[in-house]
């Protein structure tokens, strides 16, 4: 068991669980978006946050003050998805090594208009034919998805499934345009 | 390129990843188009960002108030992120399930920390590497390794309707999905089961939001269903006779009418003698005996359900039972390959994977592919007097098989959950058989229904049509639910499921793309709503059999030319000599089989000007040369030409040139209709 000196490295500054907790909430977002763009699937994407919230949270001392505590996650979060990649390799498709090494090393530096984005969704959903927002809003209620919900409805799923298609492409097609507004 | 049509297919294909539907072939494609391109990568980022953000802060805040809209539920998570971090825990009292998981680990580590503030600080233990968090006093650790295990979120609770069929020890009975309030028990006349296709189809076009192609005009409907039903395009004279015929319901009386020429059964026959047997079987299968066997059970409208029983339980020498030839043909690798396409072929299951492991998206264990495979453990081939018998020995007792781990297993006959006597006695296929057909809308009538209306409409209700399971739901659930009870109401009759298809509405329309349904597209891999027929390319055997009918004109030796067709073919096909006993065949409307038509000896035979062929009746007749413009696209394309085809072609028929040179010019005409894609497609 390690003693419990004020200071047992020596580093330079002292460590304040403030920052570390902050940085962490900062980025679950955007940790969970990374994850999700090489595995697909949110729920995966989630579980496979959870294994890398252990670890980060783990490995806290190992963080440099004041160096990207993003950069430094992602890495965790990569190797977190290696793990259940290894693990779900037989039962379950999924994308070749070669397309998650190329989509990861790609996300990790093309962050940076997450907000933005995100704003102009929201704008964008005040946008939508207010059926259009229910049926989005019932399809990502949690533990919901496009089959439940055309359960729920009564309608058939190949029209639902249709449904979802047009508005996230209106909602893709809007917020692109709410960018351009605000980027040039 | 990362241009329209690659982005309008990679958004279908996201779509379908949004919705777990992707299977493998959409994930390759996916995968190809995403890293062929930067444009294409951030378009996939975006797409997912938008997918992710939707699940992300719904899923967050919808704990607290499922009221709460989403721009409302973004104006709140922007706040969070831009003041001092809270606590998760007191932001989300009561949360459902996934993000659940997540926070509340995150909390109960954050809340930790935070109220222990100032007073805990992070230490590194030197010597194994793990980092504990410690308090200075009393010196006692609070933070475990590990937060402490959150439940699992319990499994969503939605359920298909094929995943209630599997019902254990009672017959397979499943409840109608969506059953229509307004239809409850109606009777089952023709009439009524039409309406109700009509009823299903156009509610799915109201919820895509489609208007339906109108209907074809006659000469586009009366090609495609002879190629439907006969197997080959009709003769021009069927073609002016039918568009002669104005009398109503004419198209009904021509369904009825081929259902009842001999070309039917051949056609049918050669089709599922091919998905039987495939283009080339083993040397010791028969292949014409079986075609036979089959041409006669349609040509006699048998119950499908007795035909399927025939085949599973088949005894007998290869030439005496043609019934037989099914399973000589795969019983070899212990079955394996017998008990796959069984399943593939009368239950519309893809199994083939089972045989090792536990099938990745459908409900098949490897228990049940060894369940199946010990149907056909008593399955012997016997040589006698220089012919294959198939022979069911006595044998009882288990199967082995082996799991992936090594274990050595066993597995006793069992169907859909019901178990048969595994002794010696059990006669085990014909057991099977009756398994099979048992209930009043067991899964073979699902298959062949929707084998069915594929076959007219272009597309099965699942895509592929043998590939049906929780994995892979129906486009119409209802409706395949009611076709598959009335086609075993009816006594698994062929002809009546036949003619229900063919008389929708659906079955009706052309097969062109109009502006209110260009999203019905199922050929990238949209969903069908069937709002038009879609279009195929002819198999190898309409290929054949139409340029025989183009060519030939009405006196034709069918079963000359079958045999002929079916030598023609055979050199297109390779044996692939895998556990699936299948073949490859290059001729598929691509260019091998464009240039063995344009440069093969059937095409050259056909136009020739010697006397017998169609075109040398053609030139022969008496009349102008527009006229005989009119007779070459009707005996080969089935259509008048139209207006700008005439004005295109008339100055290579100008009067004076003589009769030879019109006679040239009648000849690569002719050539050029035969291999235009309009000839060698179904529409």
């Amino acid at each position: 068991m390690a003693e419990s000196p004020a200071n047992p490295n020596g580093s330079p500054q002292p460590r304040d669980p403030r920052e570390f907790v902050r940085d962490f909430t900062r980025y679950q977002r955007r940790l969970f978006l990374y994850v999700l763009s090489q595995v697909g699937n949110p729920v995966d994407a989630e579980e496979i946050l959870q294994e890398a919230n252990v670890v980060v949270w783990r490995k806290c001392d190992q963080f440099e003050p004041g160096t990207n505590f993003y950069a430094w996650a992602c890495r965790i979060a990569g190797f977190e998805v290696m793990k259940f990649r290894e693990k779900r390799r037989r039962d379950k498709l999924q994308f070749s090594d070669e397309f998650v090494s190329a989509i990861a090393a790609e996300e990790e530096d093309s962050a940076e208009h997450d907000e933005a984005r995100r704003a102009a969704l929201a704008a964008c959903l005040g946008k939508l034919k207010s059926s259009d927002r229910e049926l989005i809003q019932q399809r990502y209620a949690p533990g919901e998805n496009g089959l439940s919900v055309a359960d729920a409805l009564g309608r058939p799923i190949n029209s639902v499934y249709q449904s979802l298609g047009r508005i996230r492409k209106a909602l893709l097609e809007c917020i692109n345009r709410e960018m351009a507004a605000e980027f040039g | 390129m990362f241009d329209v049509a690659t982005e309008s297919e990679l958004r279908r294909l996201l779509e379908k990843l949004c919705e777990e539907r992707l299977d493998k072939d959409g994930l390759t494609r996916l995968e190809a188009i995403v890293l062929a391109d930067h444009e294409a990568r951030r378009y996939y980022r975006n797409y997912l960002q938008l997918h992710g953000s939707l699940h992300w802060d719904a899923a967050v805040n919808n704990a607290s108030d499922s009221a709460l809209t989403l721009p409302r539920i973004f104006a709140a998570s922007r706040l969070e992120e831009t003041s001092e971090p809270t606590l998760p825990a007191e932001r989300e009292p009561v949360s459902p399930p996934s993000r659940r998981r997540l926070w509340s680990s995150v909390a109960a580590a954050a809340a930790v920390l935070l109220v222990v503030g100032l007073s805990v600080f992070l230490t590194r233990n030197r010597d194994d590497g793990t980092v504990e968090i410690v308090e200075k006093d009393p010196p006692e650790r609070i933070v475990e390794e590990r937060p402490d295990p959150v439940p699992r979120p319990p499994a969503p609770p939605l359920e298909l309707d094929i995943d209630r069929r599997v019902a254990v020890d009672d017959p397979p009975t499943r409840p109608d999905p969506e059953v229509s309030p307004d239809a409850p028990e109606e009777g089952s006349t023709d009439e009524v089961i039409v309406a109700f296709i009509d009823r299903q189809l156009e509610a799915g076009y109201a919820g895509a939001e489609v208007e339906p192609s109108p209907r074809a005009d006659d000469a586009e409907w009366v090609r495609r269903v002879y190629l439907d039903l006969a197997g080959h395009i009709p003769p021009p004279a069927a073609v002016e006779e039918f568009l002669a015929d104005e009398r109503p319901h004419a198209r009904q009386r021509l369904v009825q009418k081929l259902l009842d020429e001999p070309a039917y059964p051949r056609h049918f026959a050669s089709l599922w003698s091919n998905l039987l047997v495939g283009r080339r079987p083993p040397d010791d299968v028969d292949r014409d005996a079986l075609q036979a066997y089959l041409r006669e059970a349609f040509a006699r409208n048998r119950p499908w359900s007795d035909v399927v029983t025939e085949i599973v339980a088949a005894e007998g020498a290869v030439d005496e039972n043609g019934a037989a030839n099914f399973l000589v043909a795969h019983v070899n690798a212990e079955a394996v390959p017998a008990t796959a396409i069984t399943a593939k072929l009368f239950l519309g299951v893809q199994v083939q994977c089972t045989q090792c492991h536990p099938h990745p998206f459908n409900d098949w264990k490897q228990d049940q592919f060894w369940e199946l495979n010990a149907f056909f453990k008593q399955t012997e081939l016997v040589e006698r007097g220089g012919r294959t018998q198939l022979v069911s020995t006595n044998e009882g007792g288990p199967t082995f098989y082996d799991t992936r781990q090594g274990l050595k297993m066993v597995a006793y006959p069992r169907f859909e959950g019901r178990a048969v006597d595994p002794a010696a006695g059990t006669n085990r296929r014909l057991a099977l058989a009756e398994l099979l057909v048992e209930g009043d809308r067991p899964q073979l009538a699902d298959a062949i229904v929707n084998r069915v209306w594929a076959h007219f409409l272009g597309r099965g209700f699942t895509t592929p049509v043998d590939d049906m399971g929780p994995h892979n739901p129906p486009t119409h659930p209802a409706l395949l639910a009611r076709l598959s009870r009335e086609f075993v109401k009816s006594g698994y009759d062929l002809r009546r499921l036949v003619t229900w298809v063919t008389s929708s509405s659906a079955y009706q329309r052309t097969s062109r793309i109009g502006e209110g349904n260009e999203v019905d597209r199922p050929e990238i891999g949209e969903p069908p709503v069937f709002s038009r027929v879609y279009v195929r390319p002819m198999t190898p055997e309409q290929v054949y059999d139409s340029l025989v009918v183009a060519t030939r004109g009405d006196a034709i030796d069918w079963d000359r030319t079958l045999t002929e067709r079916d030598r023609w073919i055979q050199a297109f096909v390779t044996p692939n000599e895998t556990d699936e006993n299948d073949e490859t065949l290059t001729l598929d409307g691509t260019i091998p089989q464009a240039l063995a038509l344009m440069n093969g000896e059937l095409t050259s035979e056909g136009i020739s000007l010697a006397s017998g062929t169609e075109l040398a009746r053609i030139v022969a007749k008496r009349g102008s040369a527009v006229e005989k413009i009119r007779r070459a696209f009707v005996a080969t394309l089935s259509r008048e030409p139209t207006d700008r085809e005439i004005a295109a072609l008339r100055p290579r028929f100008r009067a004076g040139r003589g009769r030879t040179a019109e006679a040239e010019s009648l000849r690569d005409l002719y050539w050029a209709l035969l291999n235009s894609s309009e000839f060698a497609l179904v529409h």
